[in-house]
């Protein structure tokens, strides 16, 4: 008890010389110190010993002290804002990659689509077996050589042989007309109706599944022409209209998303090698329309305003005569083989 | 006493300049506190090479440290902090692999100087501090006795009669409570006092 007693004391009188007490408590100090001189002696020793410390004189630091911390602390601080500019520099050289690889992975496949669009195999049976029959999508022109269509008329070696050898004239033109759609029933009656109204060409029906219609039809050009405007009032009922050109064995063009005055234009040249170059250029103008952002648009409002989003059809200034001005009779008196698809959605 | 803050307006207008990117402005704290924290670190170590280094590495520390310095208490006792926390940790250091300066036995007073300290613990004149700084040999005496107190001992004796920290000051920089600042200053000065009896023994 004693101990502890003594030991506040001592702190008293430290923290009395140190003027930490309130002035309640340095009074109640003084008043002990007057009356207790062994108190007064230890507040003297206190006071003498804080004095023999405080008086110490204080150390300069050498001069290469403050050198050595002057310069550490420029080093520090020029690393601390080296790092800091790294950092920041890396950050902004890591923006610039992305950036100029987003730049470079756009371009490429903006180039890849450009040739892919020119050079690349697409027909319908190529997306059937990507992924089958969907909605018409921005197409793929095909140029490259494959098999005829399985869905196209049969033809006589003899008629291949006599239609490719033809060269610059257009024989017999064997040519596919492929409709999706999802109405299958009402668009297959009324193509079914429409051939049966149409006494100037011949077809023949085969039903290979419920889902699904061919019929091959012969006629002349003009009666293509009929057959053609005849279909265009349905034409948006279609989710997709492919028109292939056979040119060959193994060979074709395939123009997606066709619309009705292509098809007869196509068949209208009067030589093979004009039908080619035109369902490429169709092939081509509907992929970029349909690669086109309005049609984004017309998908978003709906296929009410279809005149919103067409472009101009070309007008040709070739050599290549309109079929409109070729001597009718001639015209006449070439055949057309036309297999039309009408398929639905499964 | 409650625990005050004491907050030196001109270091923190300093500090955010320097934060702002003012570099003149950490130029000025570094003047202003260099000598200080030498002293400090150099009465707790006793090595002026030792001294160096640590100052050197408390404004290393400072600097790393300044973005994460929030204000609560001042940037002096802040800087202190660091520099006491690392003079104990060097000293800790040290003292593992058995090499201390302050180990060291203390060389004996030589006559001159235990006069002058008798002279002034025992006689009823009391010296003035100029008395006591131009005497060469007691100052070398107080200066071993300061090396003989253990190093908590020691600190707050520094930070209080040589630095002239406050208590609540002193609770700052060590991170301890008032209470324990009072008891272990009291300690430490009945502590001092036997060591400089003992020289005059």
């Amino acid at each position: 008890m004693n101990f502890e007693k003594e030991q506040k004391i001592e702190e008293l009188l430290n923290s009395y010389l140190d003027g930490e007490l309130s002035a309640r408590e340095q009074t109640e100090v003084q008043r002990l110190v007057g009356k207790d001189k062994d108190v007064a002696r230890r507040l003297r020793d206190l006071e003498r010993c804080r004095l023999l410390v405080s008086a110490l004189p204080p150390a300069e630091p050498p001069a290469e002290v403050i050198a050595g911390i002057q310069e550490s602390l420029h080093y520090k601080t020029a690393v601390a804002d080296g790092q800091d500019n790294a950092r920041q520099g890396a950050r902004h050289l890591l923006v610039r990659q992305v950036l100029a690889a987003s730049v470079i992975i756009g371009l490429a496949g903006l180039l890849i689509a450009v040739i892919y669009q020119i050079v690349g195999p697409a027909s319908p049976d190529l997306r059937a077996s990507r992924g089958g029959p969907g909605k018409m999508t921005p197409g793929t022109v095909a140029v490259k050589p494959r098999p005829v269509e399985t869905t196209a008329p049969q033809v006589s070696p003899a008629e291949t042989e006599k239609t490719v050898a033809a060269g610059d004239k257009a024989g017999v033109g064997f040519y596919s007309l492929q409709l999706q759609t999802t109405d299958f029933v009402a668009v297959d009656a009324f193509v079914n109706k429409l051939l049966g109204e149409s006494p100037w060409l011949k077809f023949d029906t085969i039903k290979d599944n419920p889902g699904r219609s061919i019929y091959r039809v012969v006629c002349s050009r003009k009666g293509l022409e009929t057959l053609v405007s005849d279909l265009a009032p349905a034409w948006t009922k279609f989710d997709s209209a492919t028109f292939v050109v056979h040119i060959g064995v193994g060979q074709q063009v395939t123009v997606e998303s066709v619309q009705p005055e292509q098809v007869t234009e196509i068949a209208n040249q009067d030589t093979t090698d004009g039908q080619i170059r035109l369902a490429k250029d169709f092939a081509m103008l509907n992929s970029i329309e349909q690669l086109s952002p309005a049609q984004r648009v017309l998908a978003l409002v709906g296929r009410d305003y279809p005149e919103l989003t067409t472009i101009p059809r070309p007008v040709l200034t070739s050599g290549e005569k309109r079929v409109a001005e070729m001597p009718r009779d001639a015209s006449e008196q070439l055949r057309v083989d036309l297999t039309i698809v009408v398929a639905g959605h499964k | 006493m409650a625990h005050q803050r004491h907050i030196n307006v001109e270091d923190e207008v300093l500090v955010q300049k320097w934060r702002l990117g003012d570099t003149g402005a950490l130029d000025r704290l570094v003047g202003k506190y260099q000598g200080r924290i030498y002293n400090l670190t150099l009465k707790i170590c006793a090595n002026p090479d030792d001294a160096a280094e640590l100052t050197q590495d408390t404004f290393v520390k400072i600097i790393e440290n300044i973005k994460g310095f929030e204000g609560r208490s001042s940037f002096y006792t802040w800087a202190f902090r660091i520099a006491v926390n690392l003079t104990l940790n060097y000293r800790k250091r040290k003292a593992a692999v058995g090499f201390s300066s302050l180990n060291a036995p203390v060389a004996a007073a030589d006559e001159q100087g235990r006069r002058a300290l008798a002279d002034v613990l025992r006689d009823d004149k009391t010296p003035t501090p100029a008395d006591v700084a131009e005497n060469r040999e007691l100052c070398e005496i107080v200066q071993n006795a300061l090396a003989k107190l253990d190093d908590e001992h020691r600190t707050i004796i520094v930070l209080r009669d040589i630095e002239g920290m406050d208590y609540a000051q002193i609770a700052d920089v060590l991170a301890v409570e008032l209470g324990t600042v009072k008891s272990r200053l009291s300690r430490a000065r009945a502590a001092l006092r036997q060591i400089l009896e003992a020289f005059l023994r």
